[in-house]
Order: C-alpha cells, then sequence, then structure tokens
C-alpha cells in the first residue's frame, strides 16, 4: 500500500499541497482527479522522490521511500524521458542495465502488441507511440506499484483503446495503480478508488464500487457535488 | 560486457596514452650532462654548479650542471609545490638562515630581512627597519626594531628606536660585541651620482638605548662630473655569524658618456677595500692590490679577493686581526684550462671560477690563502661517445653558482 | 560501482560523435597546416637554392612554425568540453525528453550520478589529450616523408612540447605537475557541478546561490595567494606551512563540494 499521510509543497509563494494524504491500495487502480494545476502531478513526483517535500511523510509498503523504492514502483510521466537520440530498443537495453526487476520478454511482447519499431529512434515517435512507448517501460518493470501521470491526454482515440485494453488485461493484475487525470470520461469504468483533490487538500475519496451500489452515484455524479457545490 | 567494449577501450586509451606520452618523455629526455672531476678532490666539486642553456634546434633550454647531472630548470622543477617551497628565495637561499629556522622556529618567524640576524651560543638577535607616516610631525620616521632571544632561556626582548633623520635608512648589518648592539645602517644618495652614507648605530643590550651614531665620513667622496666614487659594504659571508669587522668596497667610475640628465655610461677605475671594526670604531685601508670587477668576500678574519687581470688570477687574502696578507697569482693553464672565464665566486675560503678549455666548459676550486689547485672539473656528455661531440658543442655554461 | 561504471558508460556513448568531430577537427587542421608550411617551405629553399647550405629542418621547427593552426582546434575542443561541463546536466532537463526523470529514479545512489559525470569530463579531456599525442606522432611521421633525410635533424619530446605556446601549457614537463594542474581543474568542474546541482535545487534563486558559490570556493583556494603571502609580501608563515595549508584547503573545497553536491542531488532536487 501507499500511504500519503499530510504533505505540503510550496512552489514560491504558491502552496501547491496543503496536507494531502490518501491510501492506494495493492491490486486496485486508484486515480487523482482534480483540474489542471491541482497539484496531481506533484503528488505523483513526490512519491517517486522527483521533488521534495516540505512536510509530510510517504510510505510504501510501510518502508519510507528511498533508492530502494525504485525497484517497486514505476512511473510513466506524462511526457519521454529517455534520450531522444536512442533507438527504442536501446532504451530497452538501459532498462535492462540498471533494473533487476526488467522483464524483457513482456517488454517485446508490448512492443509487438503497440506495433513499434526496434529501431526506430524515441525522439521520431508522434506522440501517441511516445505514450505507449512510455507505458511499455512502465509496464515492463516487474514492480508492485505503477504511477502513471495523464496517460490519455493528447493521445488519438485508437492509440487509447490500445492502452485501455492493456489496463483490462492481466497485465495490471495484483499491481497498485495511481493514476491522475483531469479528464475522467474514458477511465471512468476502469478504476476502483477515486481520490478528489482541490485547493491542495483531498475534498473526497472513495471506493468507486461502492459509491455506485450504495448510492447509487458515478464518479462524475460525485465530482460535480464536490467541484460546483 | 561486449556492450560496454567501446567505452573500456576509451577509458585505456584516455589515460594510457598519456601514461605513455610521459614514459616517453622520460626516455627522449634532453640531453643530460655532468660535471665530472679531471684533478684533484672530487668533494671539492660538489659544491660546484655551472649554469648555461642548451641550443636545440628551435629554442634554447636553461640548465645547471654539477657533479650529480644536469636539469632543465625551466621544466623539471617547474610544478605548484617546488614554487610554494621556494617562495622568498632571497631569504632561505642561505644555510644558516634555514639552520636557524629548524632551531628557534618561533623567533624566526615573519622576519624578512635576511642582513638582520646575529647568532652566537647565548643570543640571536633580529633587527629590522620600517618606515612610517607621523602625523604629529608631518614626515616619514624610520622604526628600528630590534628583537633579541636568549637561547638559554628562550625569553625575547624587542626594544624600539624612532630615527627622525636621516630618512630612507636601511639597515645592512647586525653584529654584537661588549654589550652593544651594532647597526650598520646606510642611506640611498639623494642623486645617483653620489655614493650611499654609511652610518654606524650602536645600542646598548640590556636597556636597548642608542648609544651612539656614527657617520663614515671616508666613504662618503663626493663625485663630480667626471668621476663617481661609491661604497658599498662586504659583511661576513654567513651572515649571521659574530664578527668584529666589516668591509668597505669603495670603487671609483669614470664617466665614459652622457645621454641625457640621469642616464650615463661609466667604467670602473680603481677600488680600494677599507675594513671597519665595530669595536674600535677604527676604519683603516686594506693593503689589498685591486683591480676592477673583483670578487671579494670575508669570512671570520680573513678577506679574500680575486681579480681577473689578463689571462691571470690574482688571489690576495688578508687576516684582519694578525694583518698578514697572502698573495698569490693562478693562470689559466695552472688549473688546466686554456682560458679563465668571467664568473668567479669566493667562498669556504676558496676560490670558485669558471674555465674553460678547448672551449669545453670547466670549473677550478682553488685555496684562497696560496693559490693551490684544489679541484679541477669539466662539463661532459652523459650518453653515447658518438654523439658527444655535436651535444657538447650545443651546450653552453656561461656562469658559475656555488650551492649554499 | 557496477551502476557507476554503466553510468560512466553512458555518459561517454552519448558523447562519442562530438568527441569524434572534435577529434577529427583537430587531425584536419593540423595535419593540413603541417603539410602545406613543409611544402612551402621547402619550395622556397629551392627557390633560393639554399637547400645545400640552409640549417636543417626539425620536427620542432615545424610545430613551432604552425602555431597559429595548430591551436584554433585546441581551443575549440577547450570550449567545446567547457561548454559542456554545463551541458552535461542541464541537457537532461531542457527539451522534449526528461532524461533526468529517469536517471533521478533509477535504483542507484544518486551520488553515482555525480561522479560518473565527472568521470565523463575528465575522460574526454585525457582521450582529446592522448589523441593530440598519437597525432603528434603521426605528423612526425609525415613530416618525415615529406622532408627529405639530408635536410631534417631529430626533435626531443620536450622540444616539440615547448615549440606550441598550448601544448607547453596543456602538458607540462613535470609529471607532478600534471596532477596538480588537472586536479585543481577537476576541482573546478566539481565546484561547477554542485553549483549547478544549488541552482537546479532552488531554481529562481539558485542561480545566485550557485554564483556565490563559486565565488566562495575560488576565493578560499586563492586565499593562500591573496592573504597568506604566497606573493610573498606577507612573512608569517612559512613556505612548508603554506603548502600545507593550500592543500588542505584545495581538499576542503573538494570534499564540501562532493558532499553538498550528493546532499543535493540526493534530497533537496526537483525535476
Amino acid at each position: 500500500m501507499i500511504e500519503v499521510v499530510d504533505i505540503h509543497k510550496r512552489y514560491l509563494r504558491k502552496k501547491v499541497l496543503s496536507g494531502v494524504s490518501f491510501t492506494a491500495e495493492k491490486g486496485q487502480i486508484t486515480c487523482l482527479i482534480g483540474i489542471n494545476g491541482a497539484g496531481k502531478s506533484t503528488i505523483l513526483k513526490a512519491i517517486m522522490g522527483l521533488i521534495p517535500l516540505n512536510s509530510g511523510s510517504i510510505r510504501i509498503d510501510g518502508e519510507q521511500t528511498g533508492k530502494a523504492v525504485y525497484e517497486k514502483a514505476a512511473f510513466v510521466a506524462d511526457h519521454l524521458t529517455m534520450p531522444l537520440a536512442m533507438k527504442l530498443s536501446e532504451g530497452f537495453q538501459f532498462m535492462e542495465e540498471f533494473y533487476e526487476s526488467w522483464d524483457s520478454e513482456r517488454a517485446c511482447e508490448l512492443m509487438q502488441f503497440f506495433k513499434l519499431d526496434p529501431k526506430e529512434r524515441i525522439g521520431n515517435l508522434s506522440k501517441g507511440n511516445a505514450a505507449k512507448y512510455s507505458l511499455l517501460l512502465g509496464l515492463s518493470q516487474d514492480t508492485e506499484y505503477v504511477l502513471m501521470d495523464e496517460p490519455f491526454s493528447g493521445i488519438d482515440m485508437f492509440s487509447k483503446e490500445l492502452i485501455t485494453e492493456v489496463f483490462a488485461s492481466e497485465l495490471m493484475g495484483e499491481r497498485g495503480v495511481l493514476l491522475t487525470t483531469h479528464e475522467i470520461h474514458d477511465m471512468e469504468y476502469l478504476i476502483d478508488k477515486a481520490v478528489l483533490l482541490q485547493d491542495g487538500v483531498v475534498r473526497k475519496s472513495f471506493n468507486c464500487e461502492d459509491m455506485r451500489s450504495s448510492e447509487g452515484k458515478s464518479v462524475t455524479d460525485v465530482m460535480r457535488e464536490v467541484y460546483q457545490p | 560486457m561486449k556492450r560496454y567494449l567501446f567505452s573500456i577501450v576509451f577509458a585505456v586509451f584516455a589515460v594510457g596514452g598519456i601514461a605513455v606520452s610521459y614514459i616517453y618523455s622520460a626516455i627522449d629526455h634532453l640531453p643530460k650532462y655532468r660535471l665530472a672531476a679531471v684533478q684533484g678532490n672530487p668533494e671539492e666539486g660538489r659544491a660546484v654548479e655551472l649554469l648555461g642553456s642548451y641550443y636545440g634546434s628551435v629554442y634554447s633550454y636553461a640548465l645547471n650542471v654539477n657533479e650529480i647531472g644536469s636539469s632543465y630548470s625551466q621544466y623539471t622543477q617547474t610544478n605548484f609545490r617546488h614554487n610554494i617551497l621556494n617562495t622568498r628565495p632571497w631569504f632561505f637561499r642561505y644555510s644558516d638562515i634555514r639552520q636557524l629556522v629548524k632551531e628557534h622556529r618561533p623567533f624566526m618567524r615573519n622576519r624578512s630581512n635576511s642582513n638582520g640576524f646575529y647568532s652566537d651560543e647565548e643570543r640571536l638577535i633580529y633587527a629590522d627597519t620600517a618606515r612610517t607616516y607621523n602625523e604629529a610631525s608631518k614626515s616619514t620616521i624610520t622604526i628600528l626594531s630590534i628583537s633579541i632571544l636568549d637561547k638559554a632561556t628562550k625569553q625575547t626582548r624587542e626594544y624600539e628606536l624612532n630615527i627622525e633623520e636621516p630618512h630612507n635608512i636601511l639597515l645592512r648589518d647586525v653584529q654584537f660585541t661588549d654589550d652593544r648592539i651594532h647597526l650598520l645602517m646606510s642611506v640611498y644618495p639623494s642623486d645617483r651620482m653620489s655614493s650611499d652614507s654609511i652610518y654606524h648605530y650602536a645600542v646598548g643590550l640590556s636597556d636597548g638605548e642608542l648609544k651612539s651614531v656614527e657617520k663614515l665620513e671616508q666613504l662618503a667622496l663626493n663625485s663630480d662630473d667626471e668621476h663617481i666614487y661609491r661604497a658599498y659594504a662586504i659583511a661576513d659571508s654567513t651572515s649571521s655569524a659574530p664578527n668584529d669587522f666589516v668591509i668597505f668596497l669603495q670603487y671609483e667610475e669614470k664617466i665614459t658618456s652622457v645621454n641625457g640628465v640621469d642616464s650615463y655610461r661609466s667604467e670602473r677605475i680603481s677600488e680600494r677595500f677599507y675594513a671597519y671594526s665595530y669595536r674600535t670604531g677604527e676604519l683603516s685601508a686594506l693593503p689589498i692590490k685591486s683591480g676592477d670587477r673583483g670578487v671579494g668576500s670575508l669570512d671570520g678574519n680573513v678577506f679574500a679577493y680575486a681579480v681577473k687581470q689578463d689571462e691571470e688570477i690574482m688571489l690576495s687574502s688578508y687576516d684582519l686581526n694578525t694583518g698578514v696578507l697572502n698573495e698569490a697569482a693562478i693562470t689559466a693553464s695552472d688549473m688546466g684550462a686554456t682560458e679563465i672565464g668571467n664568473s668567479m665566486s669566493i667562498a669556504n675560503n676558496r676560490l670558485y671560477v669558471l674555465i674553460t678549455k678547448d672551449r669545453v666548459p670547466m670549473a677550478a676550486v682553488v685555496d684562497i690563502h696560496n693559490g693551490e689547485l684544489l679541484y679541477a672539473g669539466e662539463a661532459v656528455y652523459v650518453g653515447p661517445d658518438s654523439e658527444a661531440e655535436y651535444r657538447m658543442g650545443r651546450l653552453h655554461l656561461l656562469n658559475l653558482k656555488v650551492k649554499e | 560501482m557496477n551502476r557507476y561504471l554503466k553510468l560512466v558508460h553512458m555518459e561517454i556513448y552519448r558523447f562519442r560523435y562530438i568527441l569524434g568531430g572534435l577529434m577529427a577537427l583537430t587531425a584536419v587542421f593540423q595535419i593540413s597546416a603541417l603539410v602545406s608550411t613543409l611544402l612551402r617551405e621547402l619550395s622556397r629553399r629551392e627557390l633560393l637554392g639554399e637547400n645545400a647550405s640552409g640549417s636543417p629542418l626539425s620536427f620542432a621547427w615545424a610545430v613551432a612554425s604552425t602555431n597559429f593552426w595548430f591551436i584554433i582546434p585546441m581551443l575549440i575542443c577547450i570550449a567545446v568540453i567547457a561548454m559542456y561541463v554545463f551541458w552535461i546536466w542541464y541537457r537532461d532537463w531542457v527539451g522534449r525528453s526528461s532524461f533526468i526523470y529517469r536517471l533521478l529514479m533509477l535504483p542507484t545512489s544518486r551520488r553515482h550520478i555525480y561522479l560518473a559525470k565527472g568521470t565523463a569530463i575528465l575522460l574526454f579531456i585525457l582521450s582529446l589529450l592522448s589523441f593530440q599525442m598519437v597525432l603528434l606522432l603521426v605528423e612526425n611521421m609525415i613530416f618525415n616523408l615529406i622532408v627529405p633525410a639530408e635536410l631534417r635533424v631529430e626533435s626531443f619530446f620536450a622540444e616539440i612540447i615547448q615549440s606550441n605556446l598550448a601544448l607547453k601549457v596543456l602538458v607540462p614537463q613535470s609529471f607532478e605537475q600534471f596532477f596538480y594542474a588537472y586536479g585543481l581543474g577537476m576541482l573546478a568542474v566539481f565546484v561547477i557541478f554542485t553549483a549547478i546541482m544549488l541552482e537546479r535545487c532552488y531554481r529562481g534563486i539558485g542561480i545566485l546561490y550557485g554564483i556565490l558559490y563559486v565565488g566562495a570556493c575560488v576565493l578560499v583556494v586563492t586565499s593562500p595567494v591573496l592573504f597568506l603571502g604566497l606573493d610573498e609580501s606577507i612573512y608569517y608563515f612559512y613556505p612548508g606551512e603554506i603548502l600545507a595549508i593550500a592543500s588542505a584547503l584545495c581538499g576542503i573545497v573538494l570534499v564540501i563540494s562532493l558532499l553538498l553536491g550528493f546532499r543535493l542531488l540526493g534530497r533537496k532536487i526537483t525535476v
């Protein structure tokens, strides 16, 4: 379980996170929802140790985050994180060199599934293909958790379908998934838990299935309630 | 591993290339030479160093040659560590000062005037002058400060004296006799044509009070339009050693041409030596036949003087206490050479002189009292005989130095 | 250790084309300058009938006569490496792809990233020097091919180096000095790296921190000259003591730069 406890983050004058707390379980897909600039990306980056926090703590499976977290959790950013001059296959080589949790078989499978050419240079990929490649790199790491920042933003419809297929497949299986989005429509039926952010705090966090059966509300309904009272 | 081959080869190339270059440069070094003994006792040759340059194909390279070998000072010794350790060479080059630093490290700190030391068994004295601007009298005054270290008790005493007149007075030598600290001071002349004014200040050891000031008038002859007289002090070669005497050299120059107001050319006509006794205050002329451009050195009570005249060196040594004068003459062939060079030095009661034999640079060491040749050595090329002639031809050694 | 080496390999590999380009540029400049100078001199001698009487040519002379054209590519190499000391970091932040994310998420101590970049810079510098040495060897052979044996004379290695104004400085005669000079150079690289860390951690005001940090380090390292009288105006310390102080100060600046850099990269860095 990823536990985020009372984290605060300020960028110069602006306070982005003012005490955010939530959890993301293994085997579930948790979604951070909020408008642009609500701090969703910030939270993910903080969990991955990419930005320092002013206060608060983050624990993964009970342990404070350190360099071991990188074999436990994979991060798929909203942009490319590999050198543009590298070929796709060289990117694999790099990941294999450094990560023990790298599964090259799965990487090749996903490569074929996404119909990407290993000899292509990363810099020449279209936006859709770049997103697929980033996702591929994240999922081919055999980690317990996968964090994704805006996986569907700016992607064409067909690519979205492919990606959604992967989500629904057993590739996700027992992993804990934490993702962010500001557009819930594509994802609504996939996610298990929703965390609604506004003004740097968590407004509401709930299990989608329970919300549907007990109160008959969809995630969009709850969102309307919380954001436009 | 194959993947990393590129980087491994690259790293090996990067480090290895430079390493091989330095190994190669050690092998392919500039020519080496050595001072080899030809006659006499090789021990005497230890102190000699010949300086000059090797003429390469494009540039010339400065080098020293001594009995151990040669070193191209410009390059092999220039590194940061060496530069830092050899800072203030004008102070630390003297072996007696280095010894004093070893024995009395705290006292010797922050001393800059190598002339200002006196050391005997009981005490170590240091004196120096500093100029400050006095607000009250609106003039620069000189502060003479004296520090005395009692070697037995390790206690120091400090005295300070203000000297109003004359201005710009400098310290040249420090001596001690009969409870008096003797300070030899000189003042630069107001115009270039005149000679330094030389003063003897005596300060009491126990009370730090100025006991007497004497100006050595006999040395301050006035120059005129055609002749210039100058005098300067030759103190004991080991500047901190006790000595009752100081020698003065007074020389006369004739002006040969004048270019403008302040610049002129002159020729030295004659030199004369005087001995001054700190104890008695007596200035007496020495019976030494001098030429022009000789070298003189005071070592204890003996003043030694050597001057090159034609193809001969005239040696004189005079005992200041007994008044005994020894004279000797030595020719180039006496030393096993064909020519006498223009570089001589007197130290350790010996005369060290640069000589050449058929264009091969040599050095000779001669006893200052009787002119006996103690050592003669020549520069030889260290390397294959086939190259020797060529390499020697490109070697030009023009100066001699005595190692301290 | 393993990961550190892999990172070094990565850094070398991604710079290989620029390095190759610099080496090729140097070779082209130097060899063409050498050949044209030699041919010009030989034909001049031929014309004036000096071949029998003139002084022999040496490779050291050839190097001395082509100083300008030899040095231009060297200056370019130095400039490129100097800029890469900064760019080796900033390239991972700037552009469409942020490789810094990937680097910071590697399951390795972050100081390995810092050290790998430093090691890479050092290797680049040494490789260019080594290449220049090999090039001199090749140029000497070309010289021997062009100039007939009767007209030439051998040069010592030291003569060749001394004949070029830049090589004199870049390849000091004393190996001890090589260590000191390039050691100081690497110290400067690490100081700059840590200044870059300061800038990347504190963004806006970080530039000021970085500049102040570099200024402070320069002050500390040059203080023996400024304050301890290495320039021979203050006499309190003995030379041995000044050496010890200067060495200690350099050591302190090195250790602080490394530790501060590690700490900033490890905990305070922000993408």
